[in-house]
């Protein structure tokens, strides 16, 4: 009884989340708060892919902005030299990205810890001089301009609000999967790997294999969220993807909640509205937001989730029994 | 060509050693690098070049800098490093890396994004010695890296204090219970460390001129430093300087410019497969 209530609780939340969800770009006044939302789910997304590397499987990475990035160039020169739409654009930048974190994964199973960190950044860095100096085929520092709109199945994206909807589509998905991920088998793999790797060995778990998928399944989330940015930004350049966004991707993860499935969504909301709101600072803005950040890490290490679950608990706590015995009476 | 590129490479090298060996410090302190580090060198040298243009002289502005540079590490030790230390290994790389987000955004915002010109410490005439140019800078850049590793040496090796922080950093509840204070010890580590590393800018600063977004790049040197010659190790943080620094030298004459910066990773990348522990560790350390 009980449980199929919590159940029927559970079914309309996620109705009225759904129908929020759906509706919002009619209520969000401008391009302007639309573009931030949308950047919003495309965090949401990078913030799922480093979620899964270092959330479940604890294999620490500070060059995820590279992934994006390839994505996202991978996208662009496919577009503009070649012509191809969003779809073959899309696969394409998935497997270039997931080759990539292929490559990566290849030294990165032999260090672990700090040296993992620091080989991630140094991949980060290398990709980066690449893109600068590569200039044949990036363009330099003056990056790719005039990729062209998203279309598919004849349809073709103008707007920032449509752009919304294919953003939600994946983003969704996104989520969906990883959950799907970490209830299964290989989820409970990863987080035994990151728990402890002699004894994950010990159970029988092929931890080689399953770093090397989690390394790829992450590149290929930034890889969609790359073609996603090349597409509604119309313009790729080194600057998006520097060591300063791996950070943001990093802590979108952290924030919210390391290990759970919610804890990139609150990150995504926080790491890019707080830019936003601390505007009025000016240049000022940067160093605060990365202060504010420093101050939730040291005072909540398991990131905002944890604890405002805990604490919800405890509220309805308070709450039930007051209530339980209202209705005794 | 060749003698003269070897020469450039000594010296950046040297500066790289410096920093390596601070990096070293920390990291057998720890157990952990600080992504902060290049972010202290960066901040360090800026306050150096602000005393430097309002009229300090010279030799008191650095002097000052390199105060405050270990204040800076003595603040990062004991405010963030302190707190989060019990929680996870994450959350202590992750505070760091935010440690350094913040320095990085700071100096943009007080110094400006564009480079910045250090006044040079050394005269910049050469000197002809038997047929060969070597400029003051060289000779000094390494002179002095030399003589400030040898006399850690000493001090580590010789002076009771030095021994109280080794053994502090290698076995904190041995040291503990020999009544050594490992949190004092520690907060010291982190001064020096910071020390060096404000040094390191203000050698290098001349040539690669000052600039916000040098603490990324000159930071992962240190680290790639460190660890080819064998992370805690003097000697070692020595040795992977002076190599790294050749390598890019001779890369940059040779292969090409542009990629500069990207040699040294690609040597990181390479040790870390075939030999993580670097060249001078035989021991395998199991926090690696």
């Amino acid at each position: 009884m009980k449980k199929s209530n919590s159940k029927g609780t559970k079914i309309i939340v996620i109705l009225v989340a759904a129908a929020i969800l759906l509706v919002l770009p009619f209520l969000l006044p401008n391009d302007y708060i639309t573009q931030i939302v949308n950047m919003i789910g495309i965090y949401i997304i990078l913030g799922t892919s480093i979620n899964i590397l270092t959330g479940y499987t604890g294999q620490l990475s500070l060059g995820q902005a590279a992934f994006f990035g390839i994505g996202a160039y991978a996208t662009a020169l496919l577009n503009t030299r070649l012509g191809l739409s969003f779809i073959p654009c899309l696969l394409i930048a998935m497997v270039i990205t997931g080759v990539f974190g292929l490559i990566l994964a290849v030294p990165a199973l032999k260090v672990k810890g700090s040296y993992l960190a620091l080989l991630t950044m140094g991949f980060g860095e290398v990709i980066r001089i690449i893109m600068v100096n590569w200039k044949e085929v990036t363009n330099g520092t003056a990056g790719i301009l005039g990729i062209e709109d998203a279309s598919f199945f004849g349809l073709v994206l103008g707007t920032l609000k449509q752009y919304y909807y294919l953003i939600l589509i994946f983003v969704v998905a996104g989520i969906l999967y990883q959950r799907a991920l970490v209830k299964s088998r290989t989820g409970r793999a990863l987080v035994a790997i990151r728990e402890d790797v002699d004894a994950a060995e010990l159970c029988g778990i092929n931890v080689t294999t399953y770093k090397i998928r989690a390394f790829v399944l992450s590149a290929v989330y930034c890889g969609i969220a790359g073609t996603l940015y090349a597409m509604m930004i119309h313009y790729v350049s080194p600057d998006t993807f520097v060591s300063n966004t791996s950070s943001v991707i990093l802590w979108t993860a952290i924030v919210g909640g390391f290990g759970t499935v919610v804890g990139p969504v609150i990150g995504g909301v926080v790491m890019q509205v707080l830019p936003e709101v601390l505007r009025f600072l000016g240049s000022w803005r940067l160093v605060i937001y990365g202060l504010i950040l420093l101050i939730v890490i040291l005072c909540f290490p398991g990131g905002i989730f944890p604890y405002a679950e805990r604490g919800f608990n405890r509220i309805r706590r308070k709450i039930r029994p007051e209530s339980a015995s209202a209705r005794k009476e | 060509m060749l003698i003269q590129q070897l020469l450039n490479g000594l010296t950046n090298g040297s500066i790289y050693a410096l920093m390596a060996v601070g990096v070293t410090m920390v990291y057998k302190a720890l157990g952990m690098l600080n992504f902060a580090h290049g972010d202290i060198l960066m901040v360090g040298t800026f306050i150096c070049l602000t005393l430097y243009s309002v009229g300090v002289p010279f030799a008191l502005a650095i002097i000052l800098s390199i105060v405050s540079a270990s204040i800076l590490g003595f603040a990062l030790e004991r405010f963030v490093i302190r707190r989060v230390e019990f929680s996870s290994f994450v959350n202590l790389l992750i505070a760091t890396v935010g440690v350094s987000y913040v320095l990085r955004n700071l100096a943009m915002v007080v110094w400006g994004t564009s480079p910045q010109l250090f006044p040079n410490i050394f005269s910049p005439t050469p000197w002809i010695i038997g047929g060969f140019m070597i400029s003051p800078r060289t000779l000094g850049t390494i002179i002095i890296s030399l003589v400030i590793i040898f006399l850690l040496h000493l001090f580590f090796t010789k002076v009771k204090l030095g021994k109280c922080m080794q053994l502090a950093c290698s076995d904190p509840e041995g040291a503990a219970m020999m009544g050594i204070n490992v949190s004092h010890m520690r907060f010291l580590t982190f001064g020096i460390s910071a020390a060096l590393a404000c040094i390191a800018g203000i050698l290098i600063a001349p040539l690669s001129y000052a600039r916000a977004d040098m603490s990324a790049i000159v930071g992962m040197k240190a680290f790639a430093a460190a660890i080819l010659g064998g992370i805690g190790n003097l000697w070692g943080a020595l040795l992977g300087g002076v190599i790294l620094g050749v390598v890019e030298a001779l890369g940059a004459t040779y292969i090409s410019t542009a990629y500069k910066d990207a040699f040294s990773f690609i040597i990181l990348f390479v040790v870390l497969y075939v030999k993580p522990t670097g060249l001078l560790n035989k021991r395998v350390e199991n926090k690696l």
